[in-house]
C-alpha cells in the first residue's frame, strides 16, 4: 500500500485514525501494531512473516546480548544479530546482482551461466534493517536499555508511517515515545501533522508525479538524436521529481506520526539549496547520512584516523556503501562514489574555493553537480548516461521539446520551492510552518490551504487511475 | 477525508457520472487465503475502491476545472485546447499537418482498388459514393495551437485522397473542400467551439447536397429535404459539446449559439433507394436524428466497417459475420464516408474484404471447371499442412502426388459449385 493511493488516503488512513484517537491509552500501540501489519501484509503479503519472524528473532537475541556477562558474549550476540539483518538485506537485495555480475563474468571466461531464479525484494527491507541494526547497536554500545515487551519492538520496528520510506529513525530518538507520547498527543499537533501530511502528499502528486512524466518522456527518447535543450528539461525533471517524491514522502511520514504523537526526525532540510555537496549531505537523506556515520564511518575511524588518505578513503567508502543501499545496480555505485569524489576533493581544497565566490554561484555550482550525478542515478547503462551528459552539454539549442503553460508552472513551482530558503526570510517562513506555534488564525488559514490541497491531490490520484474509453462514437 | 468513504457505505449525495465508459466492477472481491497470499485480492480491491470511491465524479470535475482554468491544461485522451477556447481531437489536427499521411504510394493503391470495385458495382447497378465530410482542423486551422505550426502544413492524406478521386471515375463528394470555399458565406456556425462534429445547419447543407447527388447519379427522384426556421440555442445537443463532455469540467465552457433547424421531408410518390452508409462518426449525426430513413429506404449504417447499426440499433451480427455478397450487391448505393481524422485508416478493411468476398469469388464462379480445379491444385500447394495430407494419402492409395493432388482438387472444385 502506497501513501498516494485511493484506498490508504480515503479508507486505511481515516479508518486508522478513527480507531486510534478513540482507542483507549493502553490499547494505542496495539492499534498501530494490527494496522501497520495489515499496511505492509496488504503489499508483500508473503513477506510480512520475514519482517516478523527477523524481529522476533533480533529482540530475543539483543536480550541475551543485554544480559552476557562478558565483552565476547556480547560481541558474539551483535555479530550475530547484525549478520542475520544485514545477510537478509543482502540475500535479497543483492543477490540478483551478484548472480548478474558472476554470470557476465563466467560467460567472458567461456563458462555456462548459474541458473538463479530472481528474487523479489521484501518492501522497506533498506529501511527497517538499518533500524534494527541500529538498535542492537545502541544497545551493544549501552546507549540505551532493550525494551521489554516484545510488541514495542515490534510496533518501533513496523510502525507504518515510517516502514517503506523512512525516515530511518534511530532506536534512541523514539525509544521513549512508544511507551509513551502523551506530552505530544495535543490537538495543535495533530493538526500541524495533518497540514505537514497534505504538504508532502501535494509534494509528491502535484509536483513530483508531474516531473515524472516529464522525465520519463524524454528519458524514453534517444539520446544520440535528442538536442540540449530537451535533455536539460529532462534532467531538470528527474532533479526535481525525486527530491519532491522523497521530501513529500518523508512529510507524509513525519506528519502521520505526529498526529500519533511521535515525533520524527526531519529527513530533508532543503538540500538544493546548498553551498556544497558537504552540505548537500547534511541536507538530503538526513537520518541515511545519521545512520552511515554512526553505523559506518564512526566505527571505521571517523575524523580520529592517523592519515589524511585513510580519512578519504573511509569518506568515499560510505558514500559507495551509500550509493549501493540505494539500489542494486553499478550505476547506483558509481553514482555514490561521484558524491564521495566530490566530498574528497571539497576536504581538499573546494571548500577553500568556495569561501571566494559569491553564496549564490556556490549554489549553482553544487546543483549542476548533483544534477550530473542524477543522470547517473536515472540511467542505468554507464555509456547511455555518457551519452546523455554529451547531449546536454552539447549545447544544440534547436528545441525539439514543446513546454507548455502546465509544465512552465509546475516548473516554476517547483524552483521556488526546491530553492525557497535560499534568503533567511524564506527558512523563517518554513520553520514557522513546520516548526512554529500555531495561533487560531494560522489554523484557519492553513486548514484552508490543505483542505484545498487535499481535494486537488486526491483528485489527481484518482484521475489517474481513470482511463475512460471514450465511446463517443469518434 | 472521512466523506468518500462514508459517501461509498451511505451514498448520501447524488453524484453525476462521468463521462466516458470505465472499468465495471460489480462486486466488492472477497478475501480467501489464496488471494491474499498471492495479493490477488489487494490488487482487485485497489481497482475496486478506485472506481467506487465517494465523490469521485465531483473529485475528478475538480482537479480537471483547475487543470483547464489555470493551466490551460486537459488530460482527456486526445483533445486539444486550442486559441481563444477552440477545442479539437488531434487526429484531425495531426492530418490537416500532414503528420500522420501514410504516402502517395498507399494511398494511390487505395484509390485504384475502389476504382475496380466501383466499376464491379456499376455493372451490377449499384452506386459507390464517397463523400469526404469536412474536417474541424481544415475548417478552422486559425484556433490550432501554435506547437503545431499550423501555417505550414505539410501534404496530408486528405490532400492525395481528394486529387486522386477527383482525377478517378468515382462518385466523389468533397464537402471539405467546398467547406473551406464557401466559410465566409455560411450564415450560421459549421462547428462549435467545443464539439468536434458538425452542426445540424452543416450536416443539413450536407444531406441536401447527397440527395442532390444521388438523384442526378441513378435518375431518380428521392424525397425532398427542407430544413428552415433555424433557431440558435445556448442549449447545446450532444453532438456539439462531445469535446468539452469527455473533459469532465465542473462548469460548462463558453459556447457560440449553435443553429438548430426544422426538418421537413415530402416522400409522397418519391424513391427512396436501398441503401448502406460505410464511415467513421460523423454519419453518427444523421443518425441520431432519424434522417437517413427519411431519404434511404432504411437506415442502415456500417460503423467503421465493423458495427451494424439499422435504425441506430446495433445489431448482434457484426460485419465481418455478414455475407458481403448478400447484403451489399442488393443495394442500390453505397456511401463510403470520412473525415480528415480518419482518412489514414480509409476505407477500414472494406476494399480488402469486398475485393476477396465478392471480386475473387465472382472471378471464380466465372471459371471453368478445369480452371478451379488448377486454383485449388495452387492453393493445396501453399498450404504445407494441406500438402502433407496430399503425400500422406498419395503414399496409402499408392499413387504418384500429382494424381492425388488432382483428386482431391477436383473433389473440392465439386464441393464448391
Amino acid at each position: 500500500m502506497v501513501f498516494s493511493s485511493t484506498i490508504f488516503l480515503l479508507i486505511f488512513l481515516p479508518l486508522f485514525l478513527i480507531t486510534y484517537f478513540f482507542a483507549k491509552e493502553k490499547y494505542k500501540n496495539i492499534v498501530i501494531l494490527i494496522f501497520s501489519c495489515l499496511f505492509y501484509s496488504w503489499g508483500a503479503p508473503k513477506f510480512i512473516f520475514v519482517i516478523l519472524g527477523s524481529t522476533f528473532i533480533d529482540f530475543h537475541l539483543v536480550k541475551w546480548m543485554d544480559r552476557s556477562k562478558t565483552d565476547l558474549h556480547r560481541k558474539i550476540m551483535l555479530v550475530i544479530s547484525v549478520g542475520i539483518n544485514l545477510g537478509l538485506l543482502i540475500y535479497f537485495k543483492y543477490s540478483n546482482f551478484f548472480i548478474d555480475n558472476l554470470n557476465t563474468a563466467l560467460g567472458s571466461f567461456g563458462y555456462n551461466e548459474i541458473t538463479w531464479a530472481k528474487l523479489i525484494l521484501p518492501i522497506g527491507i533498506s529501511f527497517y534493517t538499518f533500524e534494527t541494526i541500529t538498535y542492537v547497536v545502541d544497545v551493544y554500545r549501552k546507549i540505551h536499555k532493550p525494551l521489554t515487551n516484545f510488541w514495542d519492538y515490534q510496533t518501533y520496528i513496523i510502525l507504518f508511517p515510517k516502514l517503506i520510506a523512512g525516515p530511518i529513525i534511530r532506536y534512541h530518538d523514539l525509544a521513549g515515545q512508544i511507551t509513551d507520547r502523551s506530552a505530544n498527543e495535543t490537538t495543535d499537533n495533530k493538526l500541524i501533522g495533518m497540514y505537514r501530511f497534505i504538504l508532502g502528499l501535494s509534494k509528491k502528486v502535484l509536483i513530483a508525479n508531474y516531473m515524472a512524466s516529464i522525465a520519463d518522456e524524454i528519458f524514453a527518447m534517444g539520446f544520440a538524436e535528442m538536442d540540449s535543450f530537451t535533455a536539460w528539461v529532462g534532467i531538470l525533471a528527474y532533479t526535481f521529481q525525486i527530491y519532491f517524491d522523497f521530501s513529500g514522502y518523508s512529510d507524509m511520514a513525519i506528519g502521520i506520526g505526529q498526529m500519533i504523537g511521535f515525533k520524527f526526525p526531519e529527513n530533508f532540510n532543503n538540500p538544493y539549496a546548498s553551498k556544497s555537496i558537504t552540505e548537500f549531505w547534511r541536507r538530503w537523506h538526513i537520518t541515511l547520512g545519521s545512520w552511515m556515520r554512526n553505523y559506518l564511518y564512526i566505527p571505521l575511524g571517523g575524523n580520529r584516523v592517523d592519515s589524511k588518505f585513510r580519512l578519504y578513503f573511509n569518506l568515499w567508502l560510505v558514500f559507495l556503501a551509500s550509493g549501493l543501499w540505494h539500489g542494486a545496480s553499478w550505476n547506483f555505485i558509481f553514482w555514490g562514489a561521484f558524491h564521495g569524489f566530490f566530498l574528497v576533493l571539497e576536504r581538499l581544497f573546494l571548500l577553500e574555493f568556495y569561501k571566494k565566490i559569491p553564496k549564490l554561484f556556490r549554489i549553482a555550482i553544487t546543483f549542476l553537480i548533483v544534477m550530473i550525478g542524477w543522470v547517473f542515478f536515472r540511467i542505468e547503462e554507464f555509456s547511455d548516461a555518457i551519452q546523455f551528459l554529451k547531449t546536454m552539454f552539447s549545447f544544440d539549442l534547436t528545441s525539439l521539446y514543446h513546454i507548455d503553460l502546465k509544465t512552465y508552472v509546475i516548473f516554476a513551482l517547483a524552483f521556488f520551492f526546491g530553492f525557497f530558503t535560499i534568503s533567511k526570510y524564506g527558512e523563517r517562513i518554513q520553520d514557522s510552518i513546520y516548526l512554529g506555534k500555531y495561533s487560531n488564525k494560522k489554523h484557519f488559514l492553513f486548514f484552508g490551504i490543505c483542505s484545498l490541497l487535499f481535494l486537488i491531490s486526491v483528485g489527481s490520484i484518482i484521475r489517474s487511475d481513470f482511463n475512460p474509453f471514450i465511446y463517443f462514437r469518434f | 477525508m472521512c466523506l468518500p468513504m462514508f459517501q461509498y457505505v451511505f451514498n448520501l449525495v447524488h453524484t453525476e457520472p462521468l463521462a466516458g465508459v470505465n472499468q465495471e466492477f460489480n462486486e466488492r472481491p472477497t478475501a480467501n487465503l489464496t488471494n491474499w497470499f498471492s495479493a490477488n485480492f489487494q490488487d482487485s480491491t485497489n481497482a475496486y475502491f478506485d472506481e467506487k470511491i465517494g465523490f469521485k465524479p465531483w473529485l475528478i470535475k475538480l482537479v480537471n476545472q483547475v487543470d483547464y482554468s489555470l493551466l490551460n491544461h486537459t488530460t482527456a485522451p486526445g483533445v486539444v485546447i486550442g486559441k481563444e477556447d477552440y477545442l479539437y481531437i488531434e487526429s484531425y489536427i495531426l492530418d490537416y499537418i500532414g503528420q500522420n499521411y501514410i504516402g502517395e504510394e498507399k494511398v494511390k493503391d487505395r484509390v485504384q482498388k475502389l476504382k475496380e470495385i466501383s466499376k464491379f458495382l456499376t455493372t451490377n447497378g449499384t452506386s459507390l459514393i464517397v463523400v469526404f465530410a469536412p474536417g474541424k482542423a481544415s475548417f478552422l486551422p486559425e484556433y490550432i495551437p501554435e506547437k503545431y505550426d499550423p501555417q505550414n502544413p505539410k501534404t496530408s492524406n486528405y490532400d492525395t485522397y481528394s486529387k486522386l478521386f477527383k482525377e478517378s471515375n468515382i462518385p466523389f463528394l468533397d464537402f471539405n473542400d467546398y467547406f473551406k470555399k464557401q466559410k465566409k458565406n455560411f450564415p450560421y456556425p459549421v462547428y462549435s467551439k467545443v464539439g468536434t462534429h458538425w452542426s445540424s445547419y452543416a450536416k443539413s447543407v450536407v444531406l441536401d447536397s447527397i440527395i442532390h447527388f444521388i438523384e442526378n447519379e441513378r435518375d431518380i427522384d428521392m424525397p425532398e429535404f427542407q430544413f428552415s426556421n433555424v433557431s440558435l440555442s445556448d442549449s447545446l445537443e450532444k453532438t456539439d459539446w462531445d469535446i468539452e463532455e469527455q473533459m469532465n469540467l465542473l462548469w460548462p465552457l463558453d459556447h457560440l449559439k449553435m443553429p438548430y433547424p426544422n426538418y421537413n421531408f415530402f416522400s409522397h410518390g418519391k424513391t427512396k433507394p436501398e441503401a448502406i452508409v460505410i464511415g467513421d462518426s460523423y454519419w453518427w449525426c444523421m443518425v441520431a436524428d432519424q434522417l437517413p430513413q427519411q431519404i434511404f429506404n432504411k437506415d442502415e449504417y456500417w460503423f467503421y466497417f465493423k458495427d451494424r447499426h439499422i435504425n441506430n440499433a446495433k445489431q448482434s451480427v457484426n460485419v465481418a459475420q455478414t455475407n458481403l455478397k448478400e447484403s451489399l450487391l442488393k443495394q442500390n448505393v453505397i456511401l463510403l464516408m470520412a473525415t480528415e481524422a480518419t482518412l489514414h485508416m480509409f476505407p477500414y478493411g472494406f476494399s480488402e474484404r469486398f475485393h476477396k468476398d465478392i471480386i475473387l469469388a465472382d472471378k471464380y464462379d466465372k471459371m471453368p471447371f478445369e480452371e478451379k480445379v488448377n486454383h485449388w491444385k495452387e492453393q493445396i500447394k501453399k498450404d504445407p499442412k494441406w500438402y502433407n495430407s496430399i503425400k500422406e494419402k498419395a503414399i496409402k492409395k499408392g499413387i504418384s502426388t500429382d494424381e492425388m493432388l488432382d483428386l482431391d482438387a477436383k473433389y473440392v472444385a465439386k464441393q464448391k459449385q
